[in-house]
């Protein structure tokens, strides 16, 4: 095997894994909701949400053309860098996965990038301005809108129905809820299903095995709709449990209210050329929908630590991404190491899930995401 | 640095205009199609159904939330532009 055919292999390989972090960390922005208030078996939402993310994948006719969109100078991009970037993007995933925190996994990826293309192209590499104007400025954004909407939203609906959480009205609410968190998944589908795409067709172009200026190749599209729909289907219910009861105790009006608002909002950006983080607006909206009830039980608390892991998410993944590309630049055994690193750091990580595990049965149980076994938790 | 206020603001409104409205709209088909209220006297209990006009009523901006849901199938799928 040539070694541009061993690092192509092997950028593919950690980039359908990326897709795979990214579905789990995502399936919660659709379906955190849904679950929380039983309009959907937890089991059902996410074989839902996985089907529509893969019908989305589908249906993306137009793949990213560039990787970063302009953050990184992608002429200066190689794969080896993209192998570290993703890698960063990667273990970062699987950290904030692993503490239930809802994080953006594009702000995951171009952090990796960031960080591999500082150490192997130098700071002229990367565009900070673009980096303050594509992803620092949006991400105050999304949550601020998101959860304003949502608020005014929830705020209106609780006026006109002062039952609005019994039955039969709140049956109503559980079933435009399925719709509009439906809704949410295919329009993730389309967005975050071709990135991957885009990410794997432009390594086989540098590569010289694609020819350049076309589109991705079928078996490029199978695989990574497969990848993102697998990792919806295993529902990343850490975060799942977070979004749907630690932020807000969700009741099935407010979940409709905010999953309108996450599917107006997407639907909005992606129209109107000023893209949002799906993850921050859904989290956004959540708040919202809780600030906007009366009464209703805000917990501060976790979302606090939710804007700290969107802080830390950008450098945290650059840091990884730019100690992954100093390694992986240094030669074949250099990838061989990072790429053992990221799946010893990947098992180590799910082995400590294991030790507080959240699952299907147990998403609704608790408020709280630990990693320390918990004894009343079992009791309950 | 080139920061596109205008889509910004564009994105936010809509956002917020969109989210209202169809929660609105819908929240007024929920409440004229449970308007008939509830009798719980015999110890269970039973839903009333609504008036006839308030049903069409109800169902009417069930119709049009549906409208907007199919709508927004329209702007997700690209295969409609």
């Amino acid at each position: 095997m040539s070694t541009t055919l061993f690092l192509v292999s092997l950028v593919i390989i950690t980039a359908l894994f990326f897709d795979f972090t990214n579905g789990f960390h995502d399936s919660a922005n659709a379906m955190a909701t849904s679950v929380a208030t039983g309009a959907l078996k937890p089991k059902v939402a996410v074989l839902i949400a996985a089907v529509l993310n893969v019908a989305g994948a589908f249906l993306s006719t137009e793949v990213a053309k560039t990787i970063s969109g302009g953050i990184v100078n992608d002429a200066l991009v190689t794969p080896t860098m993209i192998f570290a970037g993703l890698v960063g993007a990667i273990l970062w995933n699987l950290m904030t996965w692993l503490l239930g925190l809802p994080s953006s996994s594009s702000h995951a990826l171009f952090g990796g990038l960031i960080g591999a293309v500082l150490i192997g192209a130098g700071a002229s590499g990367v565009n900070f301005s673009v980096v303050v104007s594509k992803i620092l400025l949006p991400a105050v954004v999304a949550p601020v809108v998101a959860a304003l909407a949502a608020g005014a939203a929830t705020y209106i609906l609780y006026k006109m129905i002062k039952r609005a959480d019994d039955e039969p009205q709140a049956g109503w609410f559980r079933h435009a809820q399925s719709v509009s968190a439906s809704m949410v998944a295919l329009a993730h589908g389309t967005s975050d299903g071709q990135k991957t795409m885009g990410v794997i067709t432009l390594v086989l172009i540098t590569a010289g095995y694609q020819e350049s200026g076309t589109g991705p190749q079928f078996w490029v599209v199978a695989t990574a709709g497969l990848a993102i729909g697998l990792g919806t289907y295993s529902g990343g219910w850490r975060i799942m449990r977070t979004m749907g009861k630690g932020i807000v105790d969700v009741k099935a009006p407010q979940g409709f209210a905010a999953e309108t608002t996450s599917a107006a909002a997407i639907l909005a950006s992606s129209h109107m050329g000023f893209g949002l983080s799906t993850t921050q607006v859904c989290s956004g909206s959540i708040l919202g929908s809780g600030v906007g009830k009366k009464l209703a039980h805000v917990r501060w608390t976790t979302a606090r630590k939710i804007l700290y892991g969107w802080l830390l998410t950008l450098p945290a993944a650059a840091l990884v991404g730019g100690a992954a590309a100093a390694i992986a630049l240094t030669g074949t055994i250099g990838l061989i190491i990072v790429f053992a690193a990221l799946v010893a750091g990947a098992l180590a990580i799910y082995a400590i899930s294991k030790r507080a595990p959240v699952s299907s049965t147990n998403v609704n149980d608790s408020a709280d995401v630990t990693i320390k076994p918990d004894k009343a938790e079992v009791t309950v | 640095m080139n920061i596109d206020w205008a889509s910004l603001a564009l994105v936010a409104i809509t956002t917020v205009v969109a989210a209202v409205a169809i929660v609105g709209i819908f929240s007024l088909g929920v409440t004229a199609l449970t308007s008939g209220g509830q009798d719980d006297s015999g110890g269970t209990v039973v839903h009333r159904p609504a008036q006839p006009i308030a049903k069409l009523a109800g169902y009417l901006c069930v119709g049009i939330s549906g409208l907007l849901v199919l709508y927004g199938l329209y702007l997700i799928i690209p295969q409609f532009h």
